[in-house]
């Protein structure tokens, strides 16, 4: 009897590590097929074993309660035998259950990542090669950024980037062209830098060499990639070192003034400037404590009218979750925000290139742009060359309250972040937001709730399957003994192959409940989760005196 | 110490009428649980007019399915009735045909009137060729469409043997019967798909894709049952489960 009661577990634990060695194994077969990155293949890999091990688990509770009922006393009968090996059974049903609940959906999500990660590095290395064979070497940089955000260790990554610099050195010793010709017309680096340029240029022939010098260093800073920038900075520094003060005097003054200068935008509240003002100024003395302490002021300042391009790739680096529509009608009037691709972080929701509607017939769009609470930002800075920002582009209407780049919008990033969930993989959404989300779904977002309801109604349904199965299993057991008691090697041996076995039925009795489940999802809005829970435990019961029913055939 | 009791001796006509009888009672319960779901998605889907519309065209076009589990919930008893193993699958063979050709035969006579179309199953469970060529039946020769149905009763009936092959630990007839039951379905769903058709046309002979099922499901039971006659343990007349 201790020997009966004591098999279940082994035998159900064994068949779950083989299950999951099992399940690393084919993901190991099956890495090169699904194009995974390496950085990435061990966490895929277990993520793969993890699911592999979910779908095997209602087999291998079946197995495992049929096989250490298969060896219970003879004449014992159903209830007899259930009451005494069932607890540990039961106990085991509720730890897988809580797994598949719980754990299971967030696995499935993070796996989903990995493998849309990896084919979007790739396709971007692609196209970046691609880019660099015809010419197009910013493209190649562009594509290569996407590629940085996901793994800046990869090897073909690091070769291509190293092939783009050497690109970019080539142009650049490339005999020069006329001065606004050259370059990238369309890069917004370019163009910052150009207008410097040109400035340093008229600085310069006006006699103000000191700001001809500085200017066209900021725009070496900007886009270092221009030959004839270069040489105007030598030119313009060799000016400065034949006037009368000595040049590093001249420099300390400037400096000096340049500090000043920054200081008093930052009391407009001209945050933007002094950043840029206080990163070119740490630049030069990153020592000066005056810069350090006003540089993260004006940081901080900046937060609140725009943020920096780092974050968006830091976000779309860890997660890339396609195009959204997003609309919500507040008090104030309807907000509507269309996407080409959203990713959240930490950070907030960011979005690229986004369209914005809003109340009072506002409509703009913006490359770039950040939802953080209910304030969205339409501005991006670089923040390691802060000239370059990526603005906003009104279309219609009025900036708000809080200015061109800031606006509050009647819904937060909670709703967006829901909202981007529940129209993902059903599979994927976890279960407290389906429990929750359901209604919002539908009033708020307006989605398609039947195949949200039905996941939720499979959820449901686990606990209930692991428990009929080892009813089953039990009743299958007693009904189905060996006249010869199995030998425990035998027993032990034979679970995987009965695991097999059991999966086919128990996926062809999936798909049934899946069908079940759709339609009445479909044919019971109002009521579905109360219909649904009501059949499974009918089901459940039933399933009880079937198993007693089975055992009760038994050979005594 | 009382005496035992001999055994009381249950007459084998019984026994055979307790057989078809559980024949029959499996073939309605299958056709039950599954129309009941399939009804109601047919009538939400607005696919049928009428309820009994409904039901009927969706009790017939899922019958090779219900014939195909009552044949392998009768392989047990069976094995525990017979000690000839050709009674035995004369006896699934005549039942099965009987069950299968008996709406084919009522639809051709015009005894009932149903809508025979293809059954909501077939989307879920890889049954559209399964269901396919049991409606087709009404339409065909009576040669032909008997041919068919008399190969898949041989074709489901074949299966027999397999389950004697657990004979020292019933569990495993247990978990294999389910997993053949659908390996039948798979099976004959192939036989009637476009493959086999062209595998006849590769060796230079051509045949519909329907004489090519029937052709391949009456091959595959005859090696079944070779095999049952050559490797599979006997029989067990009088043996109280296996």
């Amino acid at each position: 009897m201790a020997d009966r009661t004591s098999r279940f577990l082994p035998i159900a634990l064994g068949c779950m590590t083989l299950a999951f060695i099992t399940g690393f194994g084919s993901g190991l077969l099956s890495i090169g097929k699904a194009n995974i990155l390496y950085r990435f293949a061990v966490q895929w890999e277990l993520c793969v074993a993890v699911l592999f091990l979910a779908a095997w688990t209602p087999a291998i509770l079946l197995v495992s309660s049929a096989l250490a009922f298969e060896v219970a006393d003879r004449g014992e009968g159903f209830s007899g035998a259930a009451s005494k090996a069932l607890i540990p059974a039961l106990v085991l049903a509720a730890a897988v259950s809580i797994f598949y609940l719980l754990v299971v959906p967030g696995i499935r999500e993070r796996k989903t990542w990995y493998e849309d990660a990896s084919a979007l590095f790739s396709s971007s290395l692609m196209d970046a090669r691609d880019a660099l064979a015809k010419g197009r070497i910013a493209e190649a940089e562009r594509l290569l950024l996407v590629c940085r955000a996901i793994d800046e260790k990869d090897e073909g990554y690091k070769e291509l980037y190293d092939r783009v610099q050497a690109a970019f050195i080539l142009e650049a010793d490339a005999p020069a062209e006329p001065a606004p010709a050259a370059g990238e017309p369309d890069d917004p680096a370019w163009r910052t830098a150009n207008r410097f340029y040109l400035e340093s240029l008229r600085a310069r022939d006006e006699g103000r060499l000191f700001d001809a010098n500085y200017l066209a260093r900021r725009s070496l800073s900007i886009f270092p990639r221009r030959p004839e920038v270069r040489r105007l900075v030598e030119e313009t520094w060799q000016a400065l070192q034949s006037l009368g003060p000595s040049a590093e005097e001249l420099a300390d003054a400037a400096f000096y003034k340049r500090k000043l200068e920054g200081y008093a935008m930052l009391q407009e509240k001209d945050y933007l400037s002094a950043f840029r003002r206080f990163t070119e100024l740490a630049a030069d003395a990153d020592a000066d404590q005056d810069v350090r302490k006003y540089l993260e002021l004006s940081r901080e300042g900046l937060e609140s009218v725009a943020f920096f391009l780092d974050e968006d790739r830091r976000a779309f680096g860890e997660s890339d979750l396609g195009e959204l529509r997003f609309e919500s009608a507040q008090p104030g009037g309807r907000w509507a925000l269309e996407a080409a691709r959203c990713a959240v972080s930490d950070d907030g929701v960011f979005f690229r290139d986004l369209a914005v509607k809003g109340p009072g017939g506002l409509e703009l769009t913006a490359p770039f742009a950040r939802l953080r609470g209910d304030v969205l930002l339409v501005r991006a800075v670089d923040r390691e060359k802060p000239d370059v920002v990526w603005e906003p582009a009104y279309l219609a209407g009025k900036p708000g309250e809080l200015g061109p780049y800031a606006m509050r919008v009647g819904f937060d990033e909670g709703n967006v972040i829901e909202k981007i969930r529940l129209s993902g993989p059903v599979a994927d959404v976890p279960l407290a937001l389906l429990a929750t989300g359901l209604g919002r779904a539908e009033s708020e977002y307006r989605l398609d709730v039947a195949p949200l309801r039905a996941e939720f109604g499979l959820r449901l349904a686990y606990p209930f399957v692991t428990i009929m199965l080892i009813l089953m299993g039990a009743g299958l057991g007693i009904r189905f003994k060996a006249i010869e008691p199995p030998r425990p090697l035998a027993t032990y041996l034979s679970a995987p192959f009965l695991v097999v076995l059991g999966l086919v039925p128990i996926q062809a009795g999936a798909r049934a409940g899946r069908f079940m489940v759709s339609l009445l999802a479909e044919s019971l809005p109002g009521s579905f989760i109360l219909a649904w829970a009501a059949f499974l435990a009918l089901c459940t019961v039933a399933s009880v005196f079937f198993a007693a029913r089975v055992a009760l055939n038994a050979p005594r | 110490m009382p005496m035992p009791t001999p055994r009381a001796r249950v007459c084998p006509m019984k026994k055979l009428a307790k057989i078809v009888l559980r024949f029959i009672v499996s073939m309605i319960a299958v056709e039950l649980a599954i129309s009941v779901v399939l009804v109601a998605h047919a009538v939400a889907e607005k696919r049928f007019s009428t309820v009994l519309e409904a039901v009927s065209g969706e009790l017939l076009s899922i019958m090779p399915l219900a014939v195909l589990v009552a044949a392998f919930l009768c392989y047990y008893p069976l094995t525990r009735l017979y000690a000839s193993r050709l009674l035995g699958y004369l006896t699934l063979v005549v039942l099965g045909t009987l069950f299968l050709a008996l709406p084919v035969v009522a639809l051709r006579l015009d005894w009932i009137d149903a809508p025979l179309r293809d059954s909501s199953l077939a989307a879920a469970w890889n049954y559209l060729p399964i269901s396919s060529w049991y409606v087709s039946l009404a339409g065909l020769p009576w040669l032909e469409a008997g041919l068919s149905i008399l190969a898949y009763a041989c074709f489901v009936s074949s299966f027999w043997g397999l389950s004697r092959q657990s004979t020292h630990r019933p569990l495993w007839g247990a978990f294999l019967a389910p997993a053949l039951g659908l390996g039948a379905v798979y099976l004959f769903g192939a036989f009637l798909s476009g493959i086999a058709e062209a595998g006849f046309r590769l060796v230079g002979v051509t045949f519909s894709r329907l004489w090519s099922g029937t052709i391949l499901a009456a091959i595959s039971a005859l090696c079944l049952v070779l095999f049952d006659f050559t490797l599979c343990p006997k029989t067990e007349p009088g043996r109280h489960h296996g």
